[in-house]
């Protein structure tokens, strides 16, 4: 059996991109089982997806915890999630990046494959709806289904014009990824997307997450104190970032009056930043702002 | 001592809340449980008890005011009965999980339908698995004792949950008999006042009832069911206090002639104080019989039950309420587990009783110990497996 996980934001399609590849592998008379992780969704949070695939009927209706291929829709989420948690040793990554692919194998993955996915999913659909690219890389990488079964799920999927776009995004992706396997001699040099960012992810990160809690631990009635938000930075699954033109900003104060998440923060020199552990990207502010000194930006291009 | 009042029950009840000093009052009328929030609304009225009487649109307003004020601090209590709790039960658990300590009386009515005003316990089934501290009282005077006693239990700061008691609907809450209030003097310091461990107040901010992610909320049930449990020992405590106060002893579970007898009947509410005149009569005839009153249903007394009931041959069990196409009555269900495992536990028979209102006479406890059938069908539940005798009904 084949367990493949898939990270995305909420939006960019990681469950579809599960229920594709369980559909092509169906369709090639194997058996498949695809599914979300179940919970509230908000566009642009940190979201999984998990497909199994086997030769007989697939049981299992668990969480896939080790997984033998992860697939990355969204560069970002390497700040956020640790993508990689439990995967075998010798797995497969997939990731979408602009990035030298080098720099994300590590030591005990098998093989890598990357494609500036973002790139791909705008020039063709005009929007970084990155899962068919996605799913191309990911059969490049390894035969799992056949391409036509792929492109037959994606056409029963959609339809018209957005079904033939992204039969074609996901072919120009079969053709760029680069699949990069590991020789053994790399991994000593090479920094695994984890400990790249590990530093950064303990930098005021809640000192406890739900899991690490025991029952006996639990104040009564759960009882939540103030200060939670000190742990819990809901900027994280912001997808566009608000962009300061400090020359044009007359301090009127109008953003940080709008904010919803008091994210607007007012510098000693009276203009304002934006504290990126809380703002979501809601974009109020530079819809607020009278002088248009703010814009909205894509954070996957910063 | 206190001086024997004759009152109606229901009536007894009301000055016990108004002497518990509450501070909030939240309920719907509902047959009948309506003389007790009358009462109160009256006392509220006549500046007798200085607390707020929140009139509300439905049980489901009272039970989410109930939460509110006891979550602000103040001392709650409400009231209700049947289709008013199946109203409420969305919010129950809540407050049990939010560890709120209010009390209920909850005047047992049978669920609808057939539509019926009268007494059963189908009502507080429904809410059995709940999280709150259920007991079940059997005259006037434990009613009015058990408002004190659950206050008590219920505030202490390793308890912190909601107490209801059952007490049956008209056959207690319409009875007019006697009752020893007792004077503030003599009440003093047995309700200490209320410290709440959590308060919602605007200068002092902090979230309750937030939501449990499948990485938290297993953690949440266990440290609730725990402190269930645990609440155990400041039960007994809040009884025996209680008796050196007033000179009146509580248990878990109640023995008559338990020690010797080879059937014993086990009883719940109201129903125990026949079932002693019958299991009386019955000893003078030289049956070893004996009565096992079920005083508090959760955390259910598994140890006190099983050594009250272990010497027995036959436990002759009354549930006032049906688990339809299930393996008896509730409290026999749980009965059976309670023995479960022991060496020679007894037989366990299963009598649903008193539905809706049905008078049990004395000669109906005399046949159900004698084992009688009444139901005419036994072959047909024989195949599910399932094990109860509808007691009486007519076939």
């Amino acid at each position: 059996m084949l367990e493949i996980r898939f990270h995305g934001r909420g939006g960019q399609g990681a469950v579809t991109s599960a229920e594709l590849l369980a559909q092509a592998a169906i369709e090639e008379g194997k058996y498949a089982r695809a599914f979300p992780s179940f919970g509230p969704e908000r566009r642009g949070a940190p979201v999984s997806a998990f497909c199994r695939i086997d030769d007989k009927p697939v049981t299992l209706r668990t969480s896939i915890d080790s997984p033998d291929v992860v697939v990355v829709l969204d560069p970002s989420l390497f700040n956020a999630v640790d993508v990689t948690r439990g995967l075998k040793k010798d797995g497969f990554l997939v990731i979408n990046t602009k990035k030298e692919s080098k720099q994300f194998m590590f030591e005990g993955l098998k093989q890598l494959a990357a494609v500036n996915a973002t790139q791909i999913a705008q020039e063709i659909l005009n929007r970084p709806i990155t899962n068919t690219v996605l799913l191309g890389a990911l059969i490049r990488l390894m035969p799992i289904v056949k391409v036509d079964s792929l492109i037959s799920a994606v056409q029963t999927r959609f339809s018209g014009k957005i079904a033939n776009l992204n039969v074609q995004a996901l072919e120009r992706a079969y053709q760029e990824t680069q699949v990069l396997s590991n020789n053994g001699e790399q991994t000593l040099e090479l920094v695994s997307p984890k400990n790249e960012f590990a530093g950064k992810e303990k930098v005021g990160k809640a000192a406890k997450e739900d899991l690490d809690y025991l029952w006996t631990e639990l104040s009564p009635g759960c009882v939540v104190q103030p200060g939670s938000s000190r742990d819990n930075h809901t900027g994280d699954w912001r997808s566009c970032l608000p962009v300061i033109q400090k020359e044009r900003c007359i301090q009127c104060g109008l953003c940080w009056a709008f904010c919803p998440d008091a994210a607007q923060v007012q510098k000693p020199d009276g203009y304002f930043s934006v504290d990126l552990d809380y703002c979501k990207g809601c974009g109020i502010c530079a819809m607020e702002c009278p002088t248009g000194a703010i814009h909205m930006e894509k954070e996957l291009e910063l | 001592m206190a001086k024997r009042a004759g009152m109606e029950v229901s009536i007894a009840a009301a000055e016990a809340v108004k002497q518990a000093n509450v501070d909030v009052i939240a309920a719907y009328p509902i047959t009948p449980q309506t003389h007790i929030v009358e009462k109160l609304s009256e006392f509220v009225a006549d500046g007798q008890l200085d607390a707020e009487y929140v009139t509300v649109e439905s049980e489901h307003s009272a039970m989410s005011v109930c939460i509110g004020s006891q979550a602000s601090g103040a001392r709650t209590f409400t009231s209700t009965s049947s289709q008013g709790l199946a109203l409420m039960s969305e919010l129950v658990p809540i407050a049990s999980a939010l560890r709120l300590p209010m009390v209920m009386l909850l005047v047992n009515r049978s669920l609808s339908g057939p539509l019926s005003i009268w007494n059963d316990h189908s009502d507080v089934m429904s809410i059995r698995d709940s999280g709150c501290i259920q007991m079940f009282v059997k005259n006037g005077q434990e009613v009015y004792d058990h408002v004190f006693i659950a206050y008590r239990i219920a505030e202490k700061q390793n308890v912190l949950l909601p107490v209801i008691i059952n007490m049956d609907g008209f056959i207690l809450s319409h009875t007019f008999e006697p009752v020893e209030l007792m004077s503030s003097d003599e009440l003093k310091g047995y309700v200490p006042p209320y410290e709440p461990k959590y308060t919602l107040h605007p200068d002092h901010p902090l979230t309750m009832g937030a939501y449990a992610t499948p990485a938290l909320y297993t953690e949440a049930k266990k440290a609730h069911d725990e402190v269930l449990k645990a609440s155990y020992p400041s039960i007994l405590e809040g009884w025996e206090s209680w008796g050196q106060l007033s000179g009146r002893h509580y248990r878990p579970v109640e023995e008559l002639f338990c020690q010797d007898a080879d059937t014993i009947i086990v009883s719940m509410g109201s129903l125990s104080e026949t079932a002693a005149e019958a299991v009386k009569l019955m000893r003078q005839q030289g049956q070893k019989v004996g009565l096992l009153e079920l005083r508090l249903w959760r955390p259910f007394p598994f140890e006190e039950f099983s050594r009250a009931a272990a010497g027995a041959q036959r436990l002759v069990v009354m549930d006032r309420a049906v688990s339809s196409g299930g393996p008896g009555g509730p409290v026999a269900s749980e009965i059976r587990s309670a023995l479960y495992g022991i060496k020679n536990p007894p037989q366990v028979d299963s009598y649903i009783i008193g539905l809706g209102g049905r008078n049990v006479t004395i000669q109906d406890y005399v046949k159900m110990i004698e084992g009688e059938k009444t139901d005419l069908i036994p072959e047909a539940n024989a195949a599910s497996g399932s094990s109860y005798e509808i007691f009486g009904a007519r076939g």
